[in-house]
């Protein structure tokens, strides 16, 4: 038999040498840049993302937009049809009344008073019973619905994730109770809870006072106790099949710790899955918020949400006549958003499929 | 007339990135009770040949090309979705490789076996659980009234594939298709149900054609051996001779590339260099040749066909003519030049 | 002799359902000395595969003990004492990280060890998979991108990488294609010779194991039955079970119906009693008195070899065991 080499020789410099001649070192495949160049390609994946992307700049900043003011009334009594921009693009009826505002965007509408002075869009979408605009009421709608995305979307990657991936770490015992808390959570019936703890908040106390909590931090308590727990339970699944994975299995025999094996193997085989769960649930919760609103248990006024601008057009249907323009724009916001989403998940799942990826 | 005549089967499937020619020409007979081995690697497509001729594959993806499969006589690709049906539910029996996935994990094993009686033969239940009962004897299994009424999770693998075998069984079909059935059980076990196939075999005069991956597992079992190769047939004849005088330099190097408890230790096994080709890239020549120690030029630029072997190479004359067909430039060449001489 | 891998008395337990106890590794014992290779064969349910786990650190064992050159090892043993042993698997595919390109999965032990630098480590990552076989090139692929035959070569260079003494191979070649397999073979055996590895090779493909190992030992429900030297063991089996393993093994030209064990193999839940391997033994009626079905036969050793049936106990004088040394070459 032919003598070994020296321990610590086996593989040396030299053979680097050697082996590193035949070849340059290519750039080492980065799976973000790849994703990236992935979903570019993809068009649906563009549209969705600029849809997405158009929609969050436009809720920001709609304060600064010379738009009308979405609580400001006219008395015409009846809902006015739309006007195309290019017959009325602008009027001179700005009227600054927007109830309560924050001082960020208190701040933000006195720049736009300086900026437009009186001018304003015409009713491009038309404006409801009370005379206001709808456009401007579907932008500032929007920010109920992000924020709720958000909100359900920051929920589901800190606590979700979190508590799915410590209860398929934990031995069974712990992993059982962290588990049962998340069905106990899923069985809750969330309409009759939001119900109960409306009235119950809401009632009257002896003193007088109403309206302790309001409906949207109700809301938002709830959202939180629901939003995460498919996410916990997902993450939960593919920690506990990584966990028994030979490749961490063959790390640990290696001497790997836990956080080795979370930060090494665990992060990059979970966040895709993370990331496209994601793109399922926020439209679940965006349609949540609408879905409450619609029946009056959500948002209420002067704050608007798609969900009661779908209510108030639907109101506004009557035998006598239809002003199709009031549901019709929230609907289309609404649907774009939510197909925007799906599409991106989609997307999303493809683009972060490695088996998928030409070689 | 053969029971069954399989000519000129090619296959393709669509892929995301375009079509993929799985199986590119495949064509067989058998006899009434004979027992053909169709040998290959995985990706030889040999696999979606046996599926393909019973039209068992999902159509799309997959799509037949062209071919025609004659079971006595008629033409399965041209059947209607109900005689196709009657066909497969009678005529022919399959035995998959995992039988756990084939057995209903939630029916007994006696309501599977009974269903099977029920839906083709039109047997009252009673004496369809006596038939079912009969089966499982007949498999060799022990107590087979109290295994009625079992799942398929209290059976063990080798019990679970005699389940199927039994259930193949069940409405007497003239042919057998076994694809792989034992390569997930022990040797042992597959010892036995070799045996066990014999048997039914012998008793019932069923035709089997068996699939494996493994040419020593046949080389007494079946009378004939096709070998398989990027979806192609590259040699075919009378098992007995194909191993011990292999005509493609590919069954020649798979017969001396498998360990064996007989060869010498002195020296490394002989081995195949490289892997088998990508169906998604297919090869202008033979799909061999880049792998072939004795490629020529011409090997790379032109895809040889399966052609006979004359008699004295294919073996004594007068035994009755299964040709031994090979699909080899240099065969071409020898045959060639055999002819004009 | 000091051996490198000593295993004592190794039991491992499972719970099962119903309160039951699985004993899938009873009492195994073996060594491995330094640059050897011992094969450890039997079917499923022998507890071959849960003695290599046991070993790599990956299962507790219950009882018994693993000595690597004499000191204790398993899952409390330093790194740099893990990195001595390596693991392959079965699966190449399922032991590469999916989302990691497979030059990084080579470089993975070497960075637990904290050796070297990023720079160093590349250069050992690569030198290791040229030495199975490999263009380096192939490390920045991901692994489903690579053939079955490359990732189990992959895989052998991870475990050579941060040079190792002994290398335990879970059915290193099952799931290779037939012309691959035999390249492995050949690979494992090379590097076997170039870097003086011991394996412990786990299968239950005899003929490979023949050719990778100059020890046998033969499983059977959790306990070894037979273990002697490749030469004996091939060419003249004494346990029945390892004859009727070794007869059935597809050869060409060897009829395979033609002698089938009469039963299944027991489930490991429910073994049956005395010797476990006596409700299919062709040859227990040579055995008087019902002996194989209520003792259970103890395992002696021979010189090299070693052996638990009543059969040999009867046949070979306790007093005079076999002579020493019967055509075993090591080495």
């Amino acid at each position: 038999m032919s003598t070994s080499p020296r321990k610590g020789e086996w593989f040396s410099d030299a053979t680097f040498e050697r082996v590193a001649a035949q070849f340059a070192v290519e750039q080492v495949p980065n799976l973000w840049a790849d994703v990236r160049r992935r979903l570019a390609a993809r068009a649906s994946a563009r549209w969705s993302l600029r849809w997405l992307l158009a929609l969050v700049l436009a809720s920001l900043i709609v304060p600064l937009l010379p738009l009308p003011s979405p609580a400001a009334m006219a008395l015409d009594k009846q809902p006015k049809p739309p006007v195309a921009p290019w017959v009325e693009p602008f009027n001179e009826r700005f009227e600054p009344y927007y109830g309560e505002l924050n001082p960020l965007d208190r701040a933000l509408v006195s720049v736009r008073q300086r900026a437009f002075g009186e001018k304003q869009t015409g009713p491009w979408l038309g404006t409801d019973a009370k005379g206001r605009d709808t456009l401007a009421r579907i932008l500032w709608g929007s920010r109920t619905s992000l924020l709720v995305a958000l909100f359900a979307a920051l929920t589901s990657l800190t606590i979700g994730v979190a508590w799915g991936a410590i209860a398929g770490l934990a031995r069974s015992r712990v992993d059982n109770a962290m588990m049962r808390t998340v069905d106990v959570l899923q069985s809750l019936p969330t309409i009759f809870l939001v119900i109960f703890l409306l009235s119950f908040l809401n009632a009257p106390s002896p003193t007088g006072a109403a309206r302790s909590v309001s409906r949207e931090t109700v809301f938002f308590l709830v959202i939180g106790a629901v939003s995460w727990l498919p996410m916990a339970r997902v993450v939960r699944g593919q920690v506990l099949a990584l966990r028994s994975a030979a490749f961490v299995e063959s790390a640990r025999t290696q001497g790997a710790s836990t956080g080795w094996i979370v930060r090494a193997h665990l992060v990059p085989n979970v966040l895709p899955i993370v990331l496209v769960y994601l793109t399922l649930t926020l439209p679940s919760v965006i349609l949540y918020e609408a879905f409450l609103s619609f029946l009056g248990l959500g948002v209420e006024a002067p704050n608007v949400s798609w969900g009661v601008l779908a209510a108030d057009g639907a109101e506004a249907i009557s035998p006598l006549a239809t002003f199709w323009w009031l549901p019709l724009g929230p609907a289309l916001a609404m649907g774009a958003t939510l197909l925007a989403l799906g599409l991106l998940g989609d997307a999303l799942r493809d683009a972060l499929d490695v088996k998928r990826s030409e070689a | 007339m053969s029971l069954l005549e399989v000519r000129n089967l090619r296959v393709s499937f669509a892929t995301p990135r375009g079509s993929v020619q799985a199986v590119e020409s495949f064509g067989v007979s058998i006899d009434a009770g004979e027992t053909i081995a169709l040998v290959g690697e995985s990706g030889s497509g040999k696999s979606v040949s046996a599926l393909a001729l019973a039209r068992l594959l999902p159509t799309p993806p997959a799509r037949i090309e062209t071919g025609e499969v004659l079971f006595e006589g008629r033409d399965l690709l041209l059947l209607g979705e109900r005689e196709l049906q009657r066909v497969r539910g009678k005529e022919l029996g399959f035995v998959f490789q995992d039988p756990t996935s084939s057995l209903h994990p939630l029916m007994t094993i006696g309501e599977q076996l009974e269903e099977a009686l029920l839906v083709h033969e039109r047997l009252p239940r009673t004496s369809a659980r006596q038939r079912a009962e009969w089966a499982l004897a007949e498999v060799g299994i022990a107590e087979p009234k109290a295994r009625l009424t079992a799942f398929p999770h209290q059976l063990s693998g080798g019990m679970r594939q005699r389940v199927m075998i039994a259930m193949a069984l069940l409405t007497r079909p003239k042919l057998l298709i076994a694809d792989e059935p034992t390569t997930a059980l022990d040797v042992t076990v597959q010892a036995s149900l070799f045996a066990l196939l014999r048997k039914v075999q012998r008793e019932h005069g069923t035709a089997l054609l068996l699939i494996t991956h493994d040419l020593a597992l046949v080389s007494t079992f079946a009378r004939r051996t096709l070998v398989m190769y990027a979806g192609a047939v590259v040699e075919s004849g009378l098992t007995s001779e194909l191993v011990a005088r292999p005509a493609h330099p590919y069954t020649r190097a798979l017969l001396r590339s498998v360990p064996s408890l007989s060869t010498s230790l002195d020296h490394a096994l002989p081995v195949i260099p490289g892997t088998p080709p990508d169906p998604a890239h297919p090869a202008l020549g033979c799909a061999f040749a880049p792998r072939c120690e004795f490629a020529l030029t011409a090997c790379h630029q032109r895809r040889p066909a399966l052609v006979a072997l004359s008699t004295s190479a294919s073996g004594a004359a007068g035994v009755r003519v299964y040709n031994r067909r090979v699909a080899c430039t240099e065969s071409e060449r020898a045959l060639a030049a055999e002819v004009s001489s | 002799m000091s051996a490198l891998l000593a295993v004592e008395g190794l039991c491992v337990r499972f719970a099962a359902r119903e309160g039951r106890m699985v004993h899938a590794v009873e009492g195994v014992s073996f060594s491995i000395p330094s640059g050897g290779a011992l094969g450890l064969v039997g079917e499923s349910g022998s507890g071959k595969s849960t003695t290599a786990r046991a070993i790599a650190g990956l299962q507790a064992p219950s009882e018994g003990r693993v000595l690597l050159d004499g000191e204790p090892f398993g899952r409390q043993s330093a790194r740099s004492a893990r990195a001595r042993v390596q693991l392959v698997f079965q699966d190449a595919q399922g032991s590469l990280d999916p989302r990691r390109p497979v030059g990084w999965s080579v470089e993975e032990p070497l960075a637990l060890q904290g050796s070297g630098t990023a720079k160093t480590r590349r250069a050992r990552a690569f030198a290791a998979l040229d030495a199975c076989g490999l263009d380096p090139k192939l490390s920045l692929r991901y692994p489903h991108e690579l053939s079955g035959g490359q990732r189990q070569r992959v895989a052998i260079a991870r475990a050579l990488v941060c040079e190792p003494q002994l290398v335990i191979l879970d059915e290193p070649t099952s799931a290779l294609d037939v012309s691959v397999r035999a390249q492995i073979v050949n690979l494992l055996c090379d590097l076997r010779q170039r870097f003086g590895l011991a394996y412990l090779f786990v299968s239950h493909d005899l003929a490979v194991v023949r050719r990778v190992c100059e020890e046998v030992a033969v499983m059977y429900l959790g306990r070894i039955v037979e273990r002697a030297p490749r030469s004996e063991l091939f060419a003249s089996p004494r346990h029945p079970y390892t004859q009727a393993l070794l007869a059935a093994v597809p050869e060409i030209g060897r009829d395979l119906a033609l002698a089938p064990l009469a039963l299944d193999p027991a489930s490991p839940l429910a073994p049956p009693s005395g010797c476990a391997f006596h409700p299919r033994c062709p040859r227990r009626s040579e055995v008087p008195a019902q002996r194989c079905s209520l003792e259970l036969p103890i395992l002696q050793t021979h010189g090299d070899a070693a052996l638990s049936c009543h059969l040999a106990a009867g046949a070979v004088p306790r007093a005079h065991p076999a002579a020493p040394g019967s055509g075993a070459s090591r080495g």
